[in-house]
């Protein structure tokens, strides 16, 4: 046998192979080259798990230091369903434990995702059965959750967080940035067995926790204004009420309070949630009817055009301009120009504009900010609407004159009248004080901002003559607060309706705005009611919250002006008066029946008939004391047995204030948030029970 | 016989690659093994140990003169047929399928010495045999018959991976031998039937056939295929580096024996694989290089051979991890952990490399007295 032909068949051996090697190089080059990025994905999806560690979000402070928004750790549950072995079981426990539906938690056993929440910051029974439960695949995490120590007192201002705490509504939207801080990382390992180990290669991201933020408002001038609302709404079933109390020399705001308003810490399915957490003041705008007025008197005697004491036909309260009636509440003939703003003429005021023109007139109203955002911190702010003048028709400068055709946001207003008050300068709405944080990172203040002069200091001296003219003598009488200088303006308007041209018969807005003239700081307070039953004027309906409100401000401890008590008349107003049994009356007559005797009342519960009151009838107390009146028969019982409150997640003030308004007495343990009570909600007790709270500030 | 020098590039890349093989069964098999043992080491000592006695042997056949496999390899295949038995008796009475046979405290895998005793048959008997290997029933048919049987008593284990490559290279030694073409397509063709018979007859070898068809419908047991692609791809061009596989910790099944090729993808990339593939490649060109100049017909086929079962092998593990065929038991040479494949292939190298060194000593006789001794016809 010869080699030869064995050697060429061993080279074409070689071939073959040579071929067979092309084929894996082809191959490999293919998964590691083209395929790599993929692959790569696959690989550390299996390997790497996430973990992301929350920043704890800001805390929000009022002026005083009083919490309005914290968070606190709080307990959630997820699944890791390539972990669950047996679905069908997982489920069934998952169901018991939760109460969730049994079908789609087997959806969720048996998703293909890596992770399903289960239950988000769910209730602590909930948590105490998903804790006993063993079950491979069930995780506990722990989040932030948000809740309002106060409740709903200023929560339009405050707003809202969603469950992954980011800011859906108010300062929490606003200052999202600020309050949520960054969340810090750090990678798990995971091995083809499903365990995890730490990882010592990627680096752990420290959470930088987010900035506290300290408003200018002051809770409890809040809360006066918020109470003053619902009051006046329960008398006058109007639709809404609006309060802004703001320091006209710094621009602060103290309040703003808009009523009807839900408690944050139970709003998910409340059905008009949105519309109850809008800060309407802010981002809705309203035609505003004679508190406009002052536009046409800023630039008269401004521009001295008018001075007060020139005479002005009235024409007797009738007056046909273009085909169209304008109509006098108070029918005035000849009257100095002063009397057209006291007794607020439409006419009047028609004829002055008729003297500056429109051209003036519209850059005067520019000048005094309406038409452009005031530049608060607050989300969704309206400027309003202010038409140029060459879009203007015949009827537009006499109507805009007295405050209608033109649709302001009612801050303008409030604004208008601080330049008014501090003497003549426009300034921005500041809601927050200062931005801090506890660490050595800066945080910033905010300083009082002008944005730019709108009248002579005269103008603005001789204007709040006339304002206080208005309340001492004109149709603000209802404001008027014996022994202080009050300035202030009146205003009704017929409502619009948003989308429809032309007025809606019978509804009316009612405002009232003023400051306090004689004293600093000088506040000014706005008061506005949307569409009251009945009696609709600004004078009998806006007036006296404002008169109350600020009444209630000045008998605060520690109120705005105590640094600076302008007055102290030696004459006390304060005397005794025993309080009248008004159960079985109605609630605003029980309402108007105390406040006439000097009393304040303090309504609560929503029916409308009042059920109990406390202190009880004969007792006697003096003038300025609260009465508080029981309408809600799901509180009290007819026995005159007292139901206790449930108090538990509320802090320790609200508590106290609760269970005094319910005539039982308090044995406090510890400070903070309620964690016990006893007796429990819901127990009927006599009246002067003590209930003992006990407190703690772990939340 | 001094002075005579063996084949440096096929040395050379052994130990290249047998050093690639220690690091890659320690990268691999240290989370494993910390799992298993608490060691981290264990898989790694034994592999260290199993080198050098590799090492050993192959220094050792390095000095036996090859001729003398021609004479005991009849006896080498019957005791290798014996084993064979016994392991399928073992089976039998006990129901174990396990590849392993222990004698006297040493385990082995029959199958992978039965490689090599069947090469060294075919050589001996094909270059005994002369010009008969061209007649179909004195020379073809017995060859064949013997390849069957082993073919058979492999698949019995069953072990359809090794009997592939033993019914592979038995054939192309059958081919490289000067077999009729004809004879050789005539018994290719019952065989590609028989193969594709026995992997929808036994259930084992159906089910991996289905999961390399449709991997997306069997996702569980197309697991480690899937897992191994996954390594190989996420290495990119230059790897992930060594030491840092991710698929190690558990993800890949056997990522330190028959699916060590993907770790190594893993950690040093399209680079790594290409320079391996290239070593491996170096190392079966030397071996067919040796046979051509090997002083006789039996030293050419058994190097041929050698050279033959070692290049399938390589191309079947490699195909095995990218997907390119159905899953099978195969370990990648010199790499994978594994005892008797590992000292197998080391004897096998060790053979080759006193095939080169008598090849290039008769060369030198011929360049010094003028004696056209290559490629003579043998008797």
């Amino acid at each position: 046998m010869y080699i030869g032909p064995c050697v060429s068949r061993q080279q074409f051996a070689i071939v073959v192979f040579i071929f067979m090697w092309l084929i894996l190089v082809v191959k490999t080059g293919t998964i590691q080259l083209s395929g790599h990025s993929g692959y790569e994905a696959r690989a550390l999806d299996q390997r790497m798990d996430p973990m992301i560690i929350h920043a704890k979000r800001g805390t929000i402070y009022d002026r005083n230091g009083e919490k309005l928004a914290a968070s606190r750790a709080s307990a959630s549950y997820g699944l890791m369903p390539r972990k669950i072995e047996n679905p069908d079981k997982a489920a069934q426990l998952l169901a018991q434990a939760t109460g969730q539906n049994f079908v789609e938690l087997r959806k969720m056993c048996t998703s293909d995702k890596s992770f399903v929440w289960l239950a988000r910051q769910p209730d602590p029974s909930i948590i105490k059965r998903l804790d006993i439960l063993t079950l491979e695949g069930l995780t506990k995490q722990f989040e932030f959750n948000r809740y309002y120590p106060l409740g709903s007192v200023g929560t339009q201002i405050i707003g809202l967080t969603d469950i992954d705490c980011n800011g859906i509504e108010g300062c929490e939207l606003y200052f999202n940035d600020d309050l949520s801080g960054r969340d810090g990382r750090s990678t798990l390992l995971r091995d083809g067995r499903n365990r995890l180990s730490p990882s010592l290669d990627e680096p752990l991201i420290e959470p930088v926790d987010g900035f506290d933020i300290k408003l200018n408002v002051d809770w409890r001038i809040q809360e006066i204004a918020e109470e003053e609302l619902e009051v006046s709404l329960l008398d006058t079933k109007a639709e809404w009420g609006g309060a802004i109390v703001l320091d006209a020399g710094s621009g602060e705001i103290l309040a703003i309070a808009n009523v009807p308003k839900i408690d944050p810490n139970h709003s998910a399915i409340h059905p008009k949630k949105p519309e109850y957490m809008r800060n309407k003041l802010v981002t809705d705008m309203v035609e505003p009817g004679s508190t406009f007025k002052i536009v046409a008197f800023t630039e008269a005697l401004d521009s001295g055009i008018i001075n007060e004491d020139d005479l002005i036909n009235c024409e007797n309260g009738n007056y046909r301009l273009a085909s169209h009636n304008i109509n006098d509440f108070h029918k005035l003939g000849v009257v100095p120009a002063r009397d057209i703003l006291i007794q607020s003429s439409n006419i009047g005021t028609v004829k002055i504009a008729d003297k500056i023109g429109k051209k003036k007139l519209y850059e005067r109203a520019r000048l005094m900010g309406f038409g452009e955002v005031t530049g608060i911190d607050l989300p969704y702010e309206t400027p309003g609407s202010l038409q140029n003048p060459k879009e203007w028709s015949k009827l537009s400068l006499p109507t805009i004159s007295f405050g209608q055709g033109v649709a302001v946001s009612p801050l303008q207003i409030a604004m208008a009248y601080g330049a008014i008050a501090n003497g003549g300068e426009l300034l921005t709405p500041r809601i927050v004080k200062e931005i801090k944080c506890d660490d050595d990172r800066s945080g910033r203040s905010y300083d009082t901002a002008k944005i730019r002069r709108v009248m002579k200091p005269e103008t603005a001296r001789r204007l709040t003559e006339l304002l206080v003219g208005v309340v001492e003598e004109g149709s603000g009488k209802n404001a008027a607060i014996p022994h202080v200088r009050i300035a202030g303006k009146t205003g009704t308007a017929q409502k619009t309706e948003p989308g429809k041209v032309g007025y809606v018969s019978g509804e009316y807005i009612s405002s009232f705005v003023g400051f306090v003239d004689d004293r600093e700081p000088k506040i000014v307070c706005l008061v506005i009611i949307d569409n009251p039953k009945g009696s609709y004027y600004g004078s009998q309906v806006a007036a006296p919250v404002f008169k109350n409100i600020l009444n209630r401000m000045m008998n605060m401890s520690d109120n705005p002006w105590e640094s600076m008590p302008v007055k102290k008349e030696n004459e006390t107003v304060i005397k005794t008066v025993q309080i009248p049994d008004v159960t079985g009356s109605k609630v605003s007559d029980a309402v108007v029946k105390l406040r006439d005797l000097g009393l304040i009342a303090d309504v609560s519960g929503d029916s409308t008939l009042v059920v109990n009151q406390f202190p009880l009838a004969g007792a006697c107390v003096n003038t300025g004391s609260t009465v508080t009146l029981y309408s809600d028969t799901s509180t009290t019982i007819k026995t005159g047995r007292i139901m206790v409150p449930d108090l538990v997640g509320k802090s320790m003030r609200e508590a106290i204030q609760e269970l005094v308004r319910n005539n039982l007495d308090v044995k406090v343990k510890g400070s903070g948030i309620v964690k016990k009570q006893n007796p429990s909600a819901g127990v009927f007790v006599e009246h002067g029970t003590i209930c003992l709270i006990a407190c703690s500030k772990i939340y | 016989m001094k002075n005579q020098s063996i084949d440096i590039w096929l040395l050379t890349s052994v130990l290249i690659l047998a050093g690639i093989g220690l690091v890659m069964v320690y990268s691999s098999s240290m989370y494993l093994s910390m799992n298993e043992d608490g060691s981290g080491s264990f898989y790694i000592k034994k592999q260290a140990i199993r080198l050098m006695i590799g090492l050993f042997m192959m220094m050792f056949l390095t000095k036996v003169n090859y001729r003398g496999y021609s004479k005991i390899a009849p006896i080498l295949l019957v005791v290798g047929f014996i084993l064979l038995v016994m392991l399928l008796v073992k089976k039998h009475v006990t129901g174990d399928v396990e590849r392993w046979l222990r004698i006297g405290g040493v385990g082995f895998q029959p199958s992978e010495f039965m490689k090599i005793f069947l090469i060294m048959y075919l050589a001996s008997a094909i270059s005994g045999m002369g010009d008969k290997i061209r007649e179909f029933t004195k020379g073809f048919l017995p060859l064949l018959a013997i390849i069957g049987i082993t073919f058979v008593l492999v698949v019995l284990q069953p072990d359809l991976g090794i009997s592939g490559l033993i019914l592979v290279t038995g054939l192309y030694i059958l081919f490289i031998g000067h077999a009729k073409l004809s004879h050789i397509l005539l018994v290719t063709i019952p065989a590609v039937f028989s193969v594709i018979f026995i992997v929808n007859t036994v259930p084992y070898m159906k089910q991996r056939w289905d999961v390399f068809m449709h991997p997306e419908n069997n996702p569980d047991a197309a697991w480690q295929i899937t897992q191994s692609v996954i390594g190989i791809g996420s290495g990119g061009m230059f790897g992930v580096g060594l030491g840092n596989s991710r698929q190690k910790f558990l993800f890949l099944p056997e990522s330190h024996t028959d699916f060590v090729f993907s770790i190594f993808a893993e950690e040093l990339g399209f680079v790594g694989t290409v320079t391996m593939m290239v070593l491996l490649f170096v190392l079966i060109y030397r071996g067919f290089a040796i046979a051509r100049q090997a002083p006789d017909m039996f030293g050419f086929l058994l190097a041929s051979g050698i050279s033959t079962m070692i290049g399938f092998q390589t191309f079947i593990n490699i195909g095995v991890t990218t997907a390119l065929l159905p899953t099978t038991g195969m370990t990648l040479p010199f790499i994978s952990y594994g005892g008797s494949s590992l000292l197998l292939l080391f004897c096998s190298i060790g053979i080759l490399l006193n095939i080169s060194k008598q090849g290039c000593y008769e060369r030198r006789l011929s360049q010094e007295f003028g004696i056209r001794l290559h490629r003579r016809a043998m008797a």
